[in-house]
């Protein structure tokens, strides 16, 4: 990235622990993953000047819990490839001269729902009205379906979809 | 144990809820372009025009595609396994549903079967679900009944 950009990833690190982790609410696993990341790039917090997260907790909570006081944030919240679009946003943000140092964080209590939301859309949205109630809860009801169809449409097989499965596991 | 979620309607798709009530699948039609869509806006997806009408649907559909879901969302754990279909309405859009009057078996579950529209009451809402076309009905018996109430509403 960074002879296009003239931005680099200085750090990168994850909780303490992994797995099941009922002793940290979701903003401490934020902060555990951002302090190791921060350490791990060999700066303080007082470097830290952006800050990216999903919209839960969001950059407001974690920049206070952080104690830091950010001139730039980015609460994108659109699934699994937020994270990606951060690291997107940090290099536009860190180019224009808004931010020199972004942290991005993330944690989820997936299991133990420590400090956690619910994964269920507002009641009047239009996933609440016209998708929930039929059962629908995250991606293997929702992303399968259409994956179906294409099957039927352009012949892909079970035994195709599963080379893509074991070439990733590589 | 959670409750099975349900659609609290806002004043866009209260006709679509209301229409489900009274046992119609009513969709919208844009004026402008003629594209009927689903779900309930006051905005065609198609061309952006505000100039869009309700109408009442057949009720016919085929069976766009399905899973066979097997891990519970909260409040479903007593209907596992269960079918999450995406059907394809004889006027052209698409809706989530749920199958119901069929296992969920891939066996039973071709793509591109008929269905047919039938609602389930949900807390305060009727829910469209649907299930088999029936075999060609006598003259008499729920058909029938059916015209003769939607008659009298007239």
């Amino acid at each position: 990235m960074s002879a296009d950009t003239g931005v680099v990833i200085a750090g990168a690190a994850e909780t303490d622990e992994l797995g099941r982790l009922p002793g940290h609410s979701t903003l401490q696993l934020h902060i555990e993953g951002a302090l190791n990341a921060v350490a791990d790039a060999g700066l303080s917090l007082r470097d830290i000047d952006g800050i990216a997260t999903v919209s839960a907790p969001g950059p407001v909570q974690v920049a206070h819990a952080l104690g830091i006081t950010p001139s730039w944030i980015d609460g994108t919240g659109v699934g699994g490839t937020s994270f990606l679009l951060h690291v997107r946003h940090a290099v536009a943000a860190i180019r224009a001269g808004y931010a020199r140092t972004v942290l991005i964080t993330h944690g989820e209590s997936g299991r133990s729902r420590v400090g956690a939301g619910g994964y269920r859309p507002g009641a009047s949205s239009p996933p609440g009205q016209f998708e929930a109630p039929y059962g629908t809860f995250g991606p293997t009801t929702t992303f399968t379906i259409p994956a179906l169809r294409y099957m039927k449409d352009y012949g892909l097989t079970h035994e195709q979809l599963a080379y893509v499965a074991v070439a990733q596991r590589r | 144990m959670t409750a099975k979620p349900v659609p609290v309607p806002t004043p866009e798709t209260q006709p679509f809820w209301d229409g489900c009530a009274a046992g119609e699948l009513r969709l919208q039609r844009c004026a402008d372009c003629g594209r009927p869509y689903f779900y309930p806006r006051p905005v065609c997806p198609a061309c952006g025009s505000r100039d869009v009408s309700w109408f009442t649907a057949s009720g016919r559909a085929t069976l766009y595609s399905y899973v066979i879901n097997h891990r519970a969302a909260p409040g479903f754990e007593d209907d596992t396994p269960y079918a999450i279909a995406v059907v394809q309405l004889e006027e052209g859009p698409r809706m989530m549903t749920s199958i119901v009057g069929l296992p969920p078996t891939p066996e039973a579950l071709e793509l591109d079967m008929p269905l047919q529209v039938s609602f389930e009451r949900r807390g305060d809402v009727s829910l469209p679900v649907f299930g088999p076309v029936p075999a060609a009905a006598p003259a008499s018996g729920a058909a029938a009944s059916g015209a003769a109430a939607s008659g009298a509403a007239r």
